[in-house]
């Protein structure tokens, strides 16, 4: 889940920046990311997002699809009290009690995934002969306003000394859940000003149960003024922390013209698996990282793999391949002689400069840990790092270009194939986030004639 | 041995590389996810890129500005691309948009910070400031004919209502200052936009943070 849960979740009630910046780090750690950096990047974007975004809270982009912003811990009775602010939303606004756009009850609290928030939101139409408060069907309707307005009508007229508690009310709004049902207790007055005014506090309350959940520290107290003193200190905090944060970023960066492409591209790991004769690897090798698939049956053929970026509009520098990784059968009888013998981008800007291995640090360290790791793994059954990989000075290529394409030619002496499982490159990439588009990248493997 | 020329095209697309949780302790998935920026909410990828749009625009006056200066132009684009994240649908977002067409630099940035985007937003700040000067005038007349009541209840109960009333009347006054545009709402609505500010505000102070920990980085690597 993102920080600001971390954050939530907290229950200190102090918000110094050590605090934050140690969760900060807590939450890095977790993800294993050691260098916290922003990595803004529409590329991510088009990633769509799995459902690990559950808990969404709110603006759809342009009212289209919902900004996966986690904010809220998931939590189904907050859901709930979502979706019914969503609901009264839309009541109130039907009413016109409200200066409250439509479109604002998509807003802040349609934070569950729609999906979540639309079997809790519907009902039906309530028959007026019907005691009890609802019976939404679950469906999906959105408009809950014109049937909340005609309830609130209903209510009135059905009862005036109503015997039913108001427990018994919120408990059935509480589970079914769908709109304010407004009735008076007993005793109580049931002119339509005092009915309007608790329906007001109740929209307040339930507003701020959301306020108090979004401040950290705040759940625990009781009563509105102090929620809203938490609340205004809250706030204050943060553009305090903003004005602080510019401060120092104009400290620092005197010279940085904030060029962005050196700070903010994004590069991108992912894992490319090419199978051979149809093996299905039972070997999870790729640690994580997205994995692309590809079978590749004729083995006995060099096969080049091109990396080419299928939509114009972007940019991506096809970084490094970082590691051409062979897995062998426990078959220990079979030798490697591989290489790669030509790699051509075209459009490069600089010369290419493989085959002399590029003074990395990073990829330094890369190749070391991928020599320790190789023993992890069953599969290469304990042979030696050299067996196995293609020597790093061989498969280290890098360029500094805004190539969008690449490609690869891989060669493989035949003997190889019959016992390779399957052959794996972790590729880098590299992409300016600038351009927001898109990002289709097309693998093609290619096979030759083996002159 | 004849090898046939097959040109076996195997295409894969690549569409959707998912962001992933990095859960394995692997010492080389360490590395490698150290280089890995790990994407955080489509809010805040936004936020950059608006963010360092906004201040490309001041691009190479930079280096000639105040450190003031500095710190206003890198605040007033991160408020203004805050704001346009919400594309003019929350009440505070179109406030600071509005305020920030006051001045030239301001009225530079929203232009080139908005313009590929919403019309409606831009109408929007502009009305907004008419609107709001009408509102006000009609609070203030309404203020005017409002007579303050004794309060004649001596109960105990009905006294600390009536504190407490006052307390959060106050309260919601200066939740209302904070607030950018909250002065013109009612209650309810403050509430909301307190809300979206709230987590708007914090994904900025992520963002900024972030990129002064990577800033700070480069600059001391060099």
């Amino acid at each position: 889940m993102d920080l600001l849960t971390g954050t939530v979740a907290r229950s200190g009630p102090e918000l110094d920046e050590t605090g934050l910046d140690s969760l900060q780090f807590d939450e890095d750690i977790r993800h294993l990311i050691t260098a916290p950096s922003e990595n803004a990047n529409s590329f991510i974007a088009l990633l769509e997002l799995p459902a690990n975004q559950a808990m969404e809270l709110l603006h759809s982009d342009s009212g289209k699809k919902e900004c996966p912003n986690v904010t809220f811990p998931s939590n189904t009775s907050l859901l709930e009290r979502a979706a019914r602010f969503s609901v009264l939303n839309g009541g109130s606004n039907s009413t016109d009690s409200s200066s409250v756009p439509s479109d604002s009850s998509s807003k802040n609290l349609e934070k569950a995934a729609p999906v979540k928030s639309e079997p809790l939101e519907t009902e039906s139409y309530l028959d007026s002969s019907q005691p009890l408060v609802s019976d939404p069907t679950v469906g999906n309707s959105a408009p809950n306003a014109r049937a909340c307005s005609k309830r609130k009508e209903r209510g009135k007229k059905v009862k005036g000394a109503s015997k039913k508690s108001k427990n018994e009310v919120s408990k059935q709004e509480e589970e079914k859940l769908p709109y304010v049902h407004v009735r008076a207790r007993r005793g109580q007055a049931t002119d339509s000003h005092s009915l309007a005014e608790r329906a007001r506090r109740e929209k307040i309350n339930q507003r701020m149960k959301l306020l108090q959940e979004l401040v950290p520290g705040c759940n625990k107290i009781s009563g509105t003024a102090l929620v809203l003193d938490e609340i205004i200190n809250h706030v204050q905090f943060l553009q305090r922390q903003v004005e602080i944060l510019s401060m120092k970023l104009a400290v620092v960066n005197p010279g940085i013209d904030f060029n962005l492409d050196s700070i903010f591209t994004t590069e991108r790991y992912f894992v490319i698996i090419l199978r051979f004769n149809s093996f299905v690897s039972t070997q999870k090798l790729h640690f994580g990282l997205p994995v692309v698939f590809a079978d590749y049956d004729h083995t006995d053929l060099p096969c080049t793999v091109e990396i080419s970026e299928f939509s114009q509009t972007l940019a991506i520098n096809l970084n490094e391949i970082l590691k051409l990784n062979l897995t062998f059968s426990p078959d220990k009888n079979t030798t490697l002689s591989g290489s790669l013998i030509d790699s051509n981008f075209s459009g490069m800007v600089m010369p290419l400069m493989w085959p002399e291995a590029q003074v990395n640090r990073n990829r330094h360290q890369f190749q070391r840990q991928w020599q320790i790791d190789a023993l992890h793994q069953p599969v290469w059954g304990g042979e030696e790092d050299s067996h196995n990989f293609i020597t790093p000075e061989n498969s280290f290529l890098s360029y500094d270009s805004s190539a969008n394409s690449g490609t690869l030619h891989f060669v493989f002496g035949s003997s190889i194939f019959c016992n390779t499982i399957s052959l794996s490159l972790l590729v880098l990439l590299s992409y300016d986030w600038k351009r927001n588009s898109k990002c289709k990248m097309m693998l093609k493997i290619k096979e030759h004639h083996s002159e | 041995m004849t090898t046939m020329c097959l040109h076996n095209c195997i295409i894969l697309q690549l569409v959707s590389l998912t962001s992933h949780d990095f859960l394995c302790s692997c010492s080389i998935q360490e590395l490698i996810l150290s280089r890995m920026r790990a994407p955080r909410s489509v809010l805040k990828q936004q936020f950059l890129k608006k963010w360092m749009m906004g201040l490309q625009v001041f691009g190479s006056a930079k280096q000639s500005m105040s450190i003031l200066e500095r710190k206003k132009a890198i605040k007033l684009s991160a408020d203004i691309a805050l704001a346009s994240t919400r594309d003019g649908r929350t009440c505070w977002s179109r406030a600071i948009i509005a305020d920030a067409s006051k001045d030239d630099d301001g009225k530079v940035l929203v232009q080139h910070l908005l313009s590929p985007e919403s019309e409606r937003l831009k109408k929007a700040s502009t009305g907004l400031v008419m609107e709001n000067k009408r509102v006000r005038c009609k609070k203030i007349l309404k203020r005017s004919f409002c007579i303050k009541r004794v309060r004649k209840g001596a109960s105990k109960v009905v006294l600390a209502k009536s504190i407490s009333k006052r307390i959060v009347k106050r309260r919601t006054q200066v939740l209302k200052s904070l607030v950018p545009g909250g002065e013109f709402m009612d209650d309810i609505s403050l509430i909301e936009e307190t809300l979206d500010y709230m987590v708007s505000l914090r994904a900025q102070v992520d963002v900024m943070r972030r990129s002064l920990a990577k800033a700070t980085e480069v600059v001391n690597g060099k």
